[in-house]
């Protein structure tokens, strides 16, 4: 529960500098062993190239979002479950923010492939959490958590053509050049991704340097890799990239609605920290379940970071409390009786001017 | 989690006379369902309990907020009925009113229970999910599902299982006064769910105004307090 941070500074619009490395850990799929390593190698690779350092080609708030890295295990989680994956996160060789993990599970004649993504909370020694939303006033600092830490993400349909080639150890060739005619080994265990393009990566596997194809896992592009690129992204301060990735999610046909909603908390959020209001995406949310306290909670601080600007008229002020006021009021029944960031809202509303 | 359940008398539900005292209904019992012959009939099966079981046991999981160490789905569990002696996984045979009674005895969430068919060589499963008296607005106690075993069906058949069980924590929580703010969310997220599955399965519905209902009632008072 973050009803109070110590820490009180906001990241800033002219830019952001991520001094923590962060990580994703892609376990092998529980399943059909040859299957399940393929898929979560293909989901590796297609989230990869989601990973950039700097904004390119121009970066003219000198932004620098530190070190993505995806730690893949060749081993499925000891136990197909939340619990485990938080444990799986926080292994002193692991030290994971997020953790993708999953099942491929024949079901009638195809298999769908389950995907989750756990997000544990732990103390990880970084010095920054972007990812936690705080809204400094001088009357106090708020701030909310993810919308979610543990959810689960549409099934990946496998078409039979990507079911076959999928079963086959030699899924992930590696060619010698990108238009992929030599074969010169197999992606193996692991690699380092060096550049992604055009739906084929440039890896070295050991001292070998090739390429490799990542094939589409289904005929919907699943919104799997952009939600999961997009969480990284906030984590690592990437606004832009965080609030493009969600749009994807959110345009997605087949998002679940679950998913959409913390999307468009998650864009919201995202566009906040660029300086702009993330209110719409924030009512999109409120519009899809309105009985969520984290919608609500992500709709007050929109309007406590509006009240945190220096340039305001005091009458807008005052609509601003008064909406924040109304807000609280009308969806009083949705939190429990000794909620300790609604009584510190209330409190910080009592003692602003 | 799946824990077998022992029934006193092999081949035969023991009914005590009166039903059991509880707290919150937090048990899905899960019949084996009719039509299962063949080695292809178990796979089938096997494979759509795997699914929902799967799903069951991580429903808390999803609907429990970052600010809460745990909620009414905390402690879910899908008990498959078994016989003592022979561990078979056994069928229910018997009336509605006896289905009552056992949903009574075993202070049970709901009862699961149902039929595997194929037809042209596709396989289909119709779940009667028996949520006895956390009903509500539903004109029937008993829920049915009823989707075909494919791939393209796995959320489907996942989300719709999730959304009956929401509705019937929910309605527990309501009829036994407990934290209203609880039902009102575990209402909301079968509401949003059920967006997601009605056009897959038109039949789920049915639950529309059911949750609207039930989320009305928890919003007001509960008896007086």
């Amino acid at each position: 529960m973050l009803a109070v941070l110590t820490a009180a500074d906001n990241a800033s619009a002219a830019g952001c500098r991520n001094p923590d490395e962060i990580r994703l850990y892609i376990p092998r799929f529980a399943g059909p062993e040859t299957l399940a390593r393929n898929v979560a190698t293909t989901l590796n690779l297609s989230i990869w190239p989601t990973l950039r350092r700097i904004p390119w080609p121009d970066n003219p708030d000198n932004n620098d979002f530190g070190r993505g890295t995806i730690i893949w295990d060749h081993e499925p989680l000891d136990e197909q479950s939340h619990e485990f994956a938080s444990r799986a996160a926080q292994h002193p060789l692991v030290n994971a923010q997020l953790v993708l993990w999953g099942k491929a599970q024949p079901y009638g004649e195809g298999v769908a492939v389950e995907v989750n993504l756990t997000l544990p909370r732990y103390q990880d020694f970084r010095e920054r959490r972007f990812e936690i939303w705080q809204v400094a006033l001088p009357q106090g600092t708020v701030a909310v958590d993810l919308p979610r830490r543990r959810f689960e993400l549409a099934s990946i349909v496998m078409l039979p053509e990507a079911l076959t080639h999928y079963n086959l150890p030699s899924a992930n060739l590696v060619y010698a050049e990108p238009e992929m005619q030599q074969a010169i080994g197999t992606l193996g265990d692991s690699f380092v991704g060096l550049i992604f393009e055009h739906g084929r990566a440039k890896v070295r596997v050991g001292d070998v340097i090739g390429w490799v194809q990542a094939p589409n896992l289904s005929k919907v592009h699943p919104e799997v890799i952009e939600m999961t690129a997009g969480i990284l992204r906030l984590f690592r301060c990437d606004w832009e990239g965080a609030a493009s990735s969600m749009a994807r999610v959110i345009s997605n046909p087949g998002t679940p609605a679950a998913v959409r909603v913390d999307a468009h908390l998650y864009r919201g959020m995202a566009l906040e920290q660029l300086g702009k209001s993330g209110r719409d995406e924030f009512e999109e949310a409120f519009a899809l379940n309105p009985y969520s306290r984290t919608t609500i909670r992500y709709l007050v601080m929109s309007d406590l970071a509006a009240l945190a600007r220096q340039d305001l008229a005091a009458t807008r002020r005052q609509e601003l409390r008064e909406r924040i006021a109304a807000t609280l009021d009308q969806h009083y029944a949705i939190f429990p009786p000794d909620d300790a960031w609604l009584d510190q809202v209330e409190h910080l509303l009592s003692s602003l001017p | 989690m799946l824990t077998p359940f022992l029934l006193g008398v092999a081949g035969a539900l023991a009914l005590a006379s009166a039903p059991a005292a509880h707290a919150d209904r937090a048990e899905m019992y899960l019949f084996k369902y009719n039509g299962v012959r063949s080695e292809a009939d178990q796979q089938a099966f096997d494979e759509f309990t795997e699914i929902v079981t799967t799903k069951l046991s991580r429903l808390a999981d999803e609907v429990t907020q970052p600010d809460q160490d745990e909620s009414p789905a905390s402690h879910l569990s899908v008990i498959l009925v078994i016989d003592p002696q022979t561990r078979e996984h056994l069928p229910f045979r018997q009336s509605n009113s006896d289905l009552h009674l056992y949903w009574q005895r075993q202070a049970a969430l709901a009862v699961l229970s149902g039929r595997v068919r194929k037809d042209q060589g596709i396989y289909s499963v119709l779940s009667r999910v028996y949520v006895g008296d956390l009903r509500g607005e539903l004109e029937s106690s008993f829920i049915e599902i009823a989707l075909p075993i494919a791939s393209e069906q796995y959320d489907t058949t996942r989300d719709s299982h999730s959304i009956v069980t929401l509705y019937a924590l929910a309605m527990d929580i309501v009829e036994r006064c407990g934290p209203l703010h609880e039902a009102i969310h575990l209402f909301g997220e079968a509401k949003l769910r059920l967006q997601d599955v009605v056009a897959a399965a038109p039949q789920m519905e049915m639950l529309h105004e059911p949750i609207e209902a039930g989320l009305r009632r928890a919003q007001q008072s509960c008896g007086g307090q």
